[in-house]
């Protein structure tokens, strides 16, 4: 099930190029948060709906994804290039709690029962994601994405 | 926040009276603006000015546009931030972030080697607790490591670019900038070198270990029995050797870092003289 919805596109960045404007950043910095705040819904959620509800929780934690992308691609140069370090750091964050996708396949596939995998799946994916957006927000202030006029 | 600068003109008032009431508010606002650096702060000194002082310096139909210019500078100040002033981290920084980090770390395995122990003395099958305990031990070490294993795979993805954010020293890998010493270039090098391979070690034994517990997880929620069985007392028997293994290479890591804070501030002291 993993590999058919990895199947699906993902886009990396919007189909028009955005610019980079403090506008811009602050609305894609609003995005980012409104969708961690679904990430965090649906995790909460998840584990009353057994093993359809991990379905969500892997859309939602793309939406975050693709999200973030947009983010990036609304700052300019000089922030890419002063942030570069922290935003790999974040990258890699995003990839280490998606990993919680796979363990759960593998746990489920090991035997372990649904409950507890999909309740440990929706944790790691909850906390996870929470940690990584205080990241975010602290690379942000530091960068000043979305300040000025 | 900028300092916002009043240019005070006064006009002619009607009485003695009026001027020393309106004047001292309007150095109170310039003060306000001068000292607080937070929209908050501002508004708490703002609100000394006491509201029947301010009225009467309000019935003062000549120094109202004053006032209003004023509460106008006040709040474009407060509204307008330098985006082009991007703070770069302070010069060794990085390193102290990067130490607690791995201090954290070190404290999340030991945690997770208490855990294991207690399931290693536990008498019989495992209580539902410490079968429980130890699915958290393992969900906390996933959230927990999340900065410290970005930081370490991101280290040996960019190596020299790390060096230069932790020293503030842009070309430090090509001419030596006045701040370092040019002597203690070789070594700090040398030092981050012994930090990226200590980073690496580090990485290397967590990610078997972590899989090693996410499996002991797995078998004893489906069978409380398995700490009894041959095969699982030698799996926590593993865990244990590993786990202490992650500790010693985070020990390591961490003795690696703060060297290098030692050796940036000699460097930095001897480059300053």
């Amino acid at each position: 099930m993993l590999s058919a919805l990895f199947a699906l596109p993902a886009a990396g960045q919007w189909p028009f190029p955005v610019p980079a404007t403090p506008g811009a950043q602050r609305n894609a910095l609003a995005a980012v948060r409104a969708e961690a705040k679904r990430v965090d819904n649906a995790a909460r959620v998840a584990p009353n709906y057994g093993a359809q509800g991990w379905g969500n929780v892997w859309q939602s934690f793309q939406g975050l994804r693709q999200a973030y992308s947009a983010l990036k691609s609304t700052m300019d140069p000089r922030q890419l290039a002063a942030g570069a370090n922290e935003l790999a750091e974040l990258d890699v964050g995003l990839d280490i709690i998606q990993e919680a996708f796979a363990n759960y396949q593998e746990n489920l596939a090991a035997g372990q029962p649904e409950r507890m995998a999909v309740r440990s799946l929706c944790r790691v994916v909850q906390e996870g994601s929470a940690l990584w957006l205080q990241e975010l927000n602290k690379v942000c202030g530091r960068l000043h994405v979305g300040w000025g006029a | 926040m900028p300092t916002v600068g009043l240019c005070v003109v006064l006009t002619s008032e009607r009485g003695g009276e009026a001027r020393s009431c309106c004047m001292t508010e309007v150095r109170l606002l310039t003060i306000a603006c001068g000292g607080a650096s937070t929209r908050p702060g501002l508004m708490a000194r703002l609100s000394h000015l006491s509201p029947s002082r301010m009225h009467a310096c309000f019935q003062n139909a000549s120094l109202l546009p004053l006032f209003c210019a004023a509460g106008f500078a006040v709040l474009a100040g407060c509204a307008t931030r330098d985006p082009d002033n991007v703070r770069p981290p302070k010069p060794g920084s990085g390193v102290k972030e990067y130490a607690a980090l791995v201090a954290e770390a070190e404290s999340d395995i030991q945690g997770s080697l208490r855990c294991l122990e207690n399931i290693r003395a536990q008498k019989g099958r495992c209580r539902p607790g410490l079968v429980r305990d130890l699915g958290d031990e393992v969900d906390r070490l996933h959230v927990d490591s999340i900065r410290v294993r970005a930081r370490v795979q991101v280290i040996q993805a960019r190596g020299d670019a790390y060096l230069e954010a932790w020293t503030n020293n842009a070309g430090l890998m090509r001419e030596s900038p006045l701040r370092l010493s040019p002597e203690s270039l070789p070594q700090i090098q040398e030092a981050f070198s012994r930090i990226k391979q200590k980073s690496q070690q580090t990485g290397d034994v967590f990610r078997p270990y972590f899989a090693g517990l996410r499996k002991l997880r797995v078998e004893l929620e489906k069978d409380p029995g398995a700490n009894q069985t041959e095969q699982g007392q030698q799996l926590i028997q593993t865990m244990r050797e590993e786990g202490v293994e992650v500790l010693r290479n985070l020990r390591a890591l961490g003795d690696e870092l703060q060297s290098f804070e030692r050796l940036l501030a000699t460097a930095k002291a001897a480059g300053n003289s």
